[in-house]
């Protein structure tokens, strides 16, 4: 069941001006054309526009704006650069989107200590960018590294091909400042680690939002690894490709990344990058270790020994960082290449043991044919972090309404199969209307009761990453595209 | 089976030992008063008396011991996935995990240590420098509440961000949110070897270099730490790959001449030979042993606090402890004659830590400070929150422990 976007009472020309003197004019936008943009972010399939969408520039700027929502009792939604994929940054019953991307600075780097106290709107790929010289990295490396946010990486916890081994960004984050509702300023750590009593950073960190606007973060740099070796396994059935990767992790051997792609977006990716994946294979691994150096061969030569042992037909090792770089670049773009296949795709972001994973590609597979939708695999293999990409053109209503059922059923299949419902995009707007067949009542009320502490108002990110009332099971959606 | 004992200088009125999860509830609902979780090596007394004015309960605290709830609910070596009670002894979980190769990098204590208590307290091991401490490696959990209603949280995969992280916020809050009755952890494969490499330093300007060498080189220790007494000993531990490993001890022998060190012993072993003490206690759980916060892995300010240039007077700790890479250290100082600690000594060594930015927890296993005023001045003044953040924590400890019953005063003061 679908529920209509709940109102909300628009803004009053006075309200709009005294957001304006407190960012300056060029910090509020308005103009309906302007706003275009932050009508949804990467699941296009749910869409509303805010009213008005204001660029705090410092903890401070973001402090007052959050009071002055508080004075006038107004929902606002937090926003990086809007590259989620649950529709978690959607101006949903909130006519306000608070935008720290243009909180861009580095604030400090430390070295010797491995951490940066970054701003939220610095670009992930940014922060690595300034320590790599140096011999280090920000560990997590969603495929969006290059736009999204360390902000609203922090707002969804995000992982990428690397958290196989590096972990995701709770791992990755010492420390932050969350302006709350209210408009306090609060400044987290991980408490117990540091003798400072609960983990609130960690609390926060994967909070969609729902807490407040996070405004500054510490980051974790970790050193580059020395070497790395990068493999392709080439395979003629996926469940082979799938029960190759169980066994990798089995050997007592911890790569760094295990992506999987199969058949439909091989020939998309020679199309779009010049790669020369065979577009005949079902799937193909790409598998990358890395470390100081003297056991990357013997580890590789045991990889290659599995993928041979199940059936991989051919296996190629990036010859040089130039052609490493080709296949990462055609795995972190995939999603672009898909837009050859159809005008439209909606991605899910399941997560299953890894051992279930032929089980669960077979599922997939069964409900796209029962479904009459078309479906390409790109995802965290070694994770069981799926990625089903169906594909759709928006304006024929009957292929949505079967891709939206299709992807429930695949999420259920996911949860038949012990998994989870989100592996690193968030619940979103998305996927909140089952989050009680994930939780029961007595779990979400927890949660609710923990959400209420930093905003018992639920105006920050309202309707979104977790029902707002005890056995509220149904999705509210905005209604733009969604079916009838 | 209950009886009635003394934890951290406060009579419990009984001790109960649940035989399982419906028994937990049982107790937890039939009782209003305070609970305190005992057993499992907790360090119920090590934080000081606790503290049960503010909770104005009728009746005395009861004490929980879950080391009957011992079960091994879900174990998945091909998805490097396991789910146990709490009460679990680590010992038992790691000699389990070594049957399949595989390990899950938590500390080891006494015998009696449990896997709720490591989750509990958020206990590192020596090697955390390498395998960071429990948050990283707890994937799921089901707490139960002052009513003995079970809550879950996260899940059994190893990558899952659905609902909120409560992963996070219990580890290391000692239960003083809810009793935690199950686990679920990412395991990890035995690494091959581990070598070990022991030596001297000359002088605190040595430590400090050489432990700036070892952040900035391609070396990833498993553990660093360096023990200063009257001069300075180190201790360096690289697992992995035979051939790595082989490779960082000579970056590492070489980083040591360049600072002036001296290798005095060293030795590799294969892993599973090292059994159960694979992920060792971060300091020996000595009654007289302090915690130290350490600001940065510059710690050589802080290794000369009380040292041999400090003015005559001051207090010298016997020994310190120090693991730079994890912020941490130790100290110990001699009992007076009658077996007790020097406080008025230890309270003034505090305040010249304090003057180069380090943070002393009492955390002693004789648990008796002189009362709550310095306890006051130690959690929240050095280490303690900052008075936002202790709102919020106190807003959540109301959210999920509306009635305070669960360790009151126990965490830190104010709470």
């Amino acid at each position: 069941m679908t529920l209509p976007s709940p109102p909300t009472a628009p803004l009053l020309a006075a309200q709009i001006e005294d957001l304006r003197r407190i960012t300056g004019p060029e910090g509020v936008l308005t103009q309906p054309a302007s706003l275009t943009t932050f009508e949804c972010d990467g699941l296009t399939l749910e869409r509303s526009a805010p009213q008005v969408v204001v660029y705090p520039r410092s903890t401070r700027e973001a402090q007052a704006l959050l009071s002055l929502l508080a004075r006038d009792g107004i929902p606002f939604v937090p926003r990086g650069a809007g590259t989620g994929l649950a529709g978690g940054t959607i101006a949903l019953a909130a006519p306000v989107v608070v935008c720290t991307s243009r909180m861009k600075k580095i604030l400090e780097i430390d070295l010797d200590n491995r951490k940066a106290r970054v701003e939220a709107g610095v670009v992930n790929l940014e922060a690595t960018r300034r320590v790599q010289e140096a011999g280090f990295h920000y560990a997590p490396d969603p495929s969006s590294q290059a736009a999204c946010t360390i902000g609203g990486n922090v707002g969804t916890n995000s992982g990428g091909p690397h958290t196989l081994k590096y972990g995701v960004t709770v791992d990755h984050v010492l420390a932050l400042t969350l302006v709350t509702p209210d408009g306090a300023i609060h400044e987290l750590d991980i408490g117990p680690e540091t003798g400072r009593g609960y983990d609130l950073a960690g609390l926060v960190v994967g909070h969609e939002g729902t807490f407040g606007v996070v405004t500054e973060v510490t980051i974790r740099l970790t050193r580059r690894p020395r070497a790395v070796r990068t493999l392709l396994g080439i395979f003629d059935s996926v469940a082979d490709a799938t029960r190759t990767v169980s066994a990798i992790i089995a050997s007592g051997i911890v790569p760094a990344a295990v992506e999987m792609m199969d058949n439909p977006i091989l020939a998309a990716l020679n199309a779009a990058f010049g790669m020369d994946f065979p577009e005949d294979a079902a799937a193909v691994l790409l598998i990358e270790i890395d470390g100081l150096g003297p056991s990357l061969d013997r580890q590789v030569d045991r990889i290659e020994g599995l993928c041979l042992r199940h059936h991989a037909r051919e296996i190629r090792r990036a010859r040089d960082e130039a052609e490493r770089a080709r296949l990462w670049a055609a795995r972190k773009k995939a999603f672009g290449a898909i837009g050859r296949l159809a005008p439209n795709y909606m991605t899910q972001d399941g997560v299953v043991p890894r051992t279930r994973l032929p089980e669960i590609l077979e599922s997939i597979r069964a409900i796209a044919q029962a479904h009459d939708v078309r479906v390409v695999n790109v995802f965290h293999a070694g994770d069981g972090n799926l990625h089903p990409c169906m594909l759709y053109d928006e304006r024929n209503a009957d292929e949505v309404t079967r891709v939206v059922s299709a992807s429930r059923q695949i999420l259920e299949a996911c949860l038949e199969l012990g998994g989870s419902l989100s592996g690193e995009h968030g619940i979103g707007v998305e996927k909140i209307g089952m989050m009680n067949r994930l939780f029961g009542e007595a779990d979400l009320d927890a949660m609710r009761a923990i959400r209420a502490v930093f905003d018992p108002e639920r105006r920050s990110n309202p309707w979104k990453a977790m029902p707002e009332r005890a056995g509220q099971c149904v999705e509210v959606m905005p209604k733009k595209q969604a079916p009838a | 089976m209950s009886e009635a004992a003394i934890v951290g200088g406060v009579a419990i009125e009984r001790i109960e030992r649940p035989a399982d999860r419906a028994e937990l509830a049982a107790v937890l609902a039939g009782t209003t008063g305070p609970v305190i979780p005992v057993g499992g090596d907790r360090w119920n007394g090590i934080t000081g008396p606790l503290d049960f004015t503010r909770s104005d309960h009728p009746v005395g605290p009861i004490g929980i011991d879950l080391s009957q709830l011992d079960r091994v609910i879900d174990f998945q070596p091909d998805d490097l996935t396991i789910t146990v009670q709490a009460g679990l002894r680590v010992d038992a979980l790691t000699l389990l995990l070594a049957e399949q190769g595989l390990c899950v990098p938590l500390t080891r204590g006494r015998p009696e240590l449990t896997v709720g208590t490591v989750v509990s307290e958020a206990r590192l091991s020596a090697h955390a420098a390498g395998y960071d401490g429990p948050r990283r490696h707890l994937l799921g959990l089901t707490v139960m509440d002052g009513l003995g209603i079970e809550r879950r949280a996260g899940g059994r995969v190893v990558k899952n961000v659905a609902g909120y992280d409560l992963m996070k916020l219990h580890t290391g809050a000692r239960e003083t949110l809810g009793l935690l009755t199950e686990l679920t952890l990412k395991l990890t494969p035995i690494p091959e070897v581990r070598q070990t490499l022991e030596g001297r330093l000359p002088d605190a300007a040595a430590i400090d270099a050489m432990t700036r060498c070892l952040v900035h080189s391609d070396i990833r220790p498993s553990a660093w730490f360096v023990t200063v007494c009257d001069n300075a000993s180190f201790r360096l531990e690289l697992d992995g790959f035979e051939e790595d490993v082989t490779a960082e001890t000579d970056l590492a022998i070489a980083i040591l001449a360049q600072v002036g060190g001296e290798l005095t012993a060293r030795s590799k072993v294969g892993c599973r030979e090292v059994g159960v003490g694979l992920f060792d206690a971060l300091s020996s759980p000595d009654p007289d042993s302090f915690e130290l916060m350490v600001p940065s892995v510059v710690i050589g300010p802080t290794t000369t606090v009380g040292g041999p240039s400090t003015d005559a007077g001051n207090p010298v700790p016997s020994r310190r402890r120090f693991d730079p890479l994890l912020r941490r250290g130790s100290i110990e100082f001699d009992l007076d004659a009658h077996g007790a600690p020097d406080w008025a000594a230890i309270r003034a060594w505090r305040t010249h830590l304090a003057a180069v930015g380090t943070g002393l927890r009492l955390r002693s296993s004789r648990g008796q400070d002189d009362g709550p005023p310095s306890r006051t001045l130690d959690h929240a003044t050095l280490d303690g929150p900052a008075s936002a953040p202790l709102s919020l924590m106190n807003g959540i400890k109301q959210a999920l422990d509306p009635g305070r019953r669960f360790s009151p005063g126990l965490f830190f003061w104010g709470l």
